[in-house]
C-alpha cells in the first residue's frame, strides 16, 4: 500500500516550494531540534501533500496508520505536517502544477486527517482552565484548516475553545450574549472573506457595549498587515502563535482589563 | 500532430479562416476567450453563447485584466506574461480566479497562446464554476461535520466531567469482546489499574476464577433482571469482594454493559449475609414476629406468631388486622401504633393475645417502625409474658428474692397504712401511664385499666390529674 502512495513524488528542483517548507520547519521546530526529526517532518509533509491528491483508492484509515508509522508525534503532525502540506498544495496551484480540483480534494482530505487526529483530544476538566475562547470563521470563509489547527493548539494548552465555522452574525451575537468568552479570535484568509469579517466586527461593536478582546489571524494578515487596524477596531492582528498566546494569557488579559477600568 | 502519415497541422494544411468566422469559432471552442496585450490590456472578449450565466462582460474591453482577477491570480498571470515576454512558450494550462465585484468570483482554466509576432496573447478559457460549486458544497459539508463534532464535544466534556467526579466506580464493557472500553477514576482505584491501562483489558481477568464467557453471560443475564436482588459478586486480585451492578444497552449497534462496581466493606457482614441471618432469626427464633402495614394489617408473620394464636398457616392471617388477635383489639393496636409513630419504637407493652377460639395469653410486645416514608412498615416482636415473668422472678440460683424496698418499708408504718399508700401510688401511676399511652384518650385508658369511664374520672379527680370542674 505504501508503494501506491509513492507514485507521485514531489521531487525536482523548483517543482514545489520545498525549500520554503524546510525553512518553515526549521523556524517552527527550532534550530536546536535534531536534524533527523526536521528531515522527517519535511518528508512527511511532502508525503502527505502527495497522498492527499492521489487518484488511486484513498482509504483514510490506511493513510492514518501509515502516517503514524512515520515516527512523528501526533502534535507535530497536526502543528507542522498538515498545515504545511496544505500550503504545498496551494503553492502547487500558484505554480500551475496542481489544479483547482486537486487542491480542493487534497485540502478536504487533510482536514479529515486533522479531525481524526484531534477529535479524541480529551477536554481538560480542571477548574483552573486558562480561559474560554471563541474561534470564528465567518460565513463565506472557505479556508478553515488553519482555524481548526489553531483551535487544537489552544485546547492542548488548556483553553476551553468554542469553534464556529461558517458563522452567521446572528449566531455570533447569540453566542456572545450566552457565553463568557475571554477573547474572540477571527480567522480570515482573503480580502473577499475579510469583507464579511469587517461587517461582523462592526456589527458586534455597535450592538455590544463591551466586548472581549478581538484578535484577527489567518491569510489576511499577510495580505493587509497593519492596514487591518484601519479597517476594523480589533485588539490584535497576528499570525504568530506565540504572540497570540501571550496576548490571551490570563495575566495579560487581567492587565488589560485593569488598564481599561482605570 | 499526425494523421494518415501526413502533417495535418503543417503550415498550409489548414485552410485560412475568414476573420468574420474566427470569432464565433473561438467563442464556441472555449467558454471565454480573451485577446490581451502583453501589458495586460484587454483588447477583446468573446463569451460562448451557451455560457449566458457569465453575463455581459463587454465592459472588460479596454480595461486591464488585473482589474478582474483576484490578488493571487494576478501574481500567476504576471509570471506567465513575463515568460512570454522573454520568448518562452506556455505549455501548461493556467487556472485564474476572476472577480467582477467584491463577492463574486469564478475560476477559469486558460490555455495561453502568443499570436505571431504581435505583443498580443489569446487566452482560451474553460469555465470551472461547476467545479467551484462542488468545492463549495464540500466546504459546506465540512462545516456541517465540524459543527456536529463541536456539539458532540460538548456532550463528551459533560460525560467526562460526570465520569471523573462521580463517587461511583464505573466501567463500560463490550459484550462481544469482554473488554473494558472506558473506565473512570473510581473504577481505577477499585481495580488497582490506571484508567488508561484498564481500557482494552479483558474484564474477566480482573477477577479470580471466572472466564470471559462466564462473566459476560452472567452480567448480561443479570442486567436483564433489573430487579434481581442477587447481583454478581466477584473477588478481585487483591481479595476484595466486588459487587457488579450491570446494565446492558446498545451504542452504534454494539452491545455494551454499563457496570457500577461496589466493594464490600471488610470486617462487616455483607448486606446479603445480614439478610440471611435476619431471615434465619425470623424463621427459627423463639419470639413471634409480625410485619404489618402502618394501619396494622399483617403482611408477614413467622411460625412463632402462628403458634401463639394457633393459626394453621400464614395465609389465614395475612391481610387481617393485628387487632383481631389482641384482647383489647383496636385500642391496643392504636396505642402501639401511636407510640411507634411518635417515637420510632415501643418497648415491652403488656397485653393479651387471643386466638380464634377465644383463648387468651398474656404477652409483651416490642414494636419498631421500619421502611421509608413512602412504604412504612411496622415490626412487632411478641413474647409469651408468662415465660418472661417466670424468668424475671427466678434468680440465677433459682430462689425468689425479696425486694429491698419492701424490706425497708416494713416497720416504718403499720401494714394497713403501707398497703393503703402503696395502692394509691400504684393506682395513680397506672392511670397516668394509661392516659399517656392512649394519648389522653380517656375512653381507651378506662378500657385498658378495666374501669368504667365514670370510675376513671373519679380516680383522676382523686389524684388531682384533672380539676374538679372538668367533666366528661
Amino acid at each position: 500500500m505504501a508503494d501506491r502512495y509513492h507514485l507521485y513524488p514531489l521531487t525536482g528542483a523548483g517543482s514545489l516550494k520545498v525549500e520554503g517548507l524546510a525553512k518553515r520547519v526549521i523556524d517552527d521546530l527550532g534550530r536546536s531540534s535534531p536534524a533527523e526529526s526536521r528531515k522527517r517532518v519535511v518528508e512527511t509533509t511532502i508525503w502527505l501533500a502527495n497522498i492527499s491528491i492521489t487518484n488511486a483508492t484513498y482509504e483514510q484509515d490506511d493513510v492514518l496508520r501509515a502516517l503514524m508509522k512515520r515516527g512523528l508525534t501526533r502534535d507535530l503532525i497536526v502543528d507542522c505536517c498538515i498545515p504545511d502540506a496544505a500550503r504545498l498544495l496551494g503553492d502547487g496551484w500558484m505554480e500551475n502544477l496542481r489544479t483547482f480540483g486537486q487542491v480542493s480534494l487534497g485540502t478536504a482530505r487533510l482536514q479529515a486527517l486533522l479531525k481524526a487526529l484531534t477529535v479524541r483530544r480529551e477536554a481538560i476538566l480542571s477548574n483552573h482552565e486558562l480561559g474560554s475562547l471563541l474561534v470564528l470563521a465567518c460565513e463565506g470563509e472557505d479556508h478553515t484548516l488553519g482555524a481548526l489547527v489553531f483551535t487544537d493548539q489552544l485546547r492542548r494548552r488548556g483553553y476551553s475553545v468554542n469553534v464556529l465555522l461558517g458563522a452567521r452574525i446572528a449566531e455570533i451575537q447569540s453566542l456572545i450574549t450566552k457565553g463568557d468568552f475571554d477573547t474572540i479570535l477571527l480567522s480570515s484568509s482573503s480580502e473577499t472573506a475579510f469583507e464579511t469579517v469587517a461587517k461582523t466586527i462592526n456589527y458586534l461593536r455597535h450592538k455590544n457595549s463591551s466586548l472581549p478582546p478581538l484578535v484577527i489571524g489567518g491569510g489576511i494578515v499577510d495580505i493587509l498587515g497593519r492596514k487591518i487596524h484601519q479597517r476594523v477596531d480589533v485588539d490584535l492582528v497576528s499570525n504568530d502563535l506565540g504572540q497570540v498566546l501571550d496576548f490571551i494569557s490570563p495575566h495579560h488579559l487581567n492587565d488589560n482589563n485593569n488598564e481599561r477600568a482605570s | 500532430m499526425e494523421t494518415r502519415d501526413s502533417k495535418f497541422w503543417d503550415f498550409g494544411s489548414v485552410p485560412m479562416i475568414e476573420p468574420e468566422y474566427l470569432g464565433s469559432i473561438l467563442a464556441a471552442a472555449s467558454d471565454i476567450a480573451l485577446f490581451v496585450k502583453l501589458n495586460g490590456n484587454i483588447l477583446s472578449i468573446l463569451v460562448n453563447e451557451s455560457e449566458k450565466s457569465l453575463g455581459n462582460l463587454s465592459h472588460w474591453e479596454g480595461r486591464q485584466i488585473s482589474d478582474f482577477l483576484t490578488r493571487e491570480s494576478n501574481e500567476k498571470l504576471d509570471v506567465v506574461l513575463n515568460q512570454i515576454n522573454s520568448g518562452q512558450s506556455v505549455l501548461h494550462s493556467v487556472e485564474l480566479n476572476h472577480q467582477d465585484n467584491a463577492l463574486w468570483q469564478f475560476p477559469v482554466r486558460y490555455s495561453i497562446h502568443r499570436l505571431g509576432a504581435q505583443d498580443t496573447i489569446l487566452m482560451l478559457g474553460r469555465d470551472l464554476r461547476t467545479l467551484a460549486e462542488t468545492q463549495q458544497q464540500l466546504v459546506q459539508a465540512q462545516i456541517a461535520v465540524e459543527r456536529g463534532y463541536e456539539e458532540s464535544r460538548r456532550y463528551d466534556t459533560q460525560f467526562r466531567m460526570l465520569m471523573s467526579h462521580t463517587r461511583d466506580a464505573i466501567v463500560f464493557v463490550s459484550v462481544a469482546e469482554g473488554k473494558i472500553i472506558e473506565a473512570n477514576a473510581g473504577a481505577s482505584n477499585l481495580l488497582g489499574l490506571g484508567a488508561k491501562e484498564l481500557e482494552g483489558t479483558d474484564f474477566a481477568t480482573l477477577f479470580e476464577g471466572v472466564s470471559k464467557n462466564e462473566l459476560m453471560t452472567l452480567l448480561v443475564e443479570k442486567s436483564e433482571l433489573s430487579m434481581s436482588p442477587e447481583l454478581p459478586t466477584l473477588e478481585n486480585k487483591s481479595g476484595q469482594t466486588i459487587h457488579i451492578y450491570p446494565y446492558a444497552f446498545r451504542s452504534a449497534g454494539e452491545r455494551l454493559l454499563y457496570c457500577r462496581l461496589d466493594v464490600e466493606e471488610e470486617n462487616s457482614p455483607s448486606q446479603d449475609e445480614l439478610s440471611k441471618n435476619l431471615l434465619s432469626l425470623y424463621q427459627n427464633g423463639p419470639d413471634a414476629i409480625v410485619f404489618a402495614q402502618s394501619n396494622g394489617v399483617i403482611e408477614a408473620a413467622n411460625d412463632g406468631f402462628l403458634d401463639l394464636i394457633n393459626a394453621p398457616s400464614l395465609s389465614k392471617v395475612r391481610g387481617r388486622s393485628l387487632a383481631n388477635y389482641l384482647t383489647r383489639g383496636q385500642i391496643d393496636l392504636a396505642v402501639m401504633l401511636d407510640n411507634v409513630v411518635r417515637s420510632g419504637q415501643m418497648r415491652i407493652y403488656a397485653t393479651e393475645l387471643q386466638n380464634e377460639l377465644g383463648s387468651k395469653l398474656g404477652v409483651e410486645v416490642s414494636v419498631a417502625r421500619l421502611g421509608t416514608i413512602g412504604k412504612r412498615l411496622i415490626a412487632f416482636v411478641i413474647r409469651d409474658a408468662h415465660r418472661s415473668e417466670t424468668m424475671r422472678q427466678i434468680s440465677p440460683s433459682g430462689h425468689v428474692q425479696p425486694e429491698t424496698s419492701v424490706a425497708e418499708l416494713v416497720g416504718s408504718a403499720s401494714l394497713k397504712e403501707i398497703v393503703g399508700e402503696t395502692n394509691d401510688m400504684i393506682e395513680k401511676m397506672c392511670i397516668e401511664t394509661a392516659i399517656e399511652m392512649t394519648n389522653n384518650n380517656r375512653a381507651a385508658a378506662a378500657e385498658m385499666l378495666g374501669l368504667s369511664r365514670q370510675s376513671l374520672y373519679v380516680k383522676l379527680r382523686k389524684f388531682g390529674l384533672i380539676s374538679k370542674e372538668q367533666d366528661f
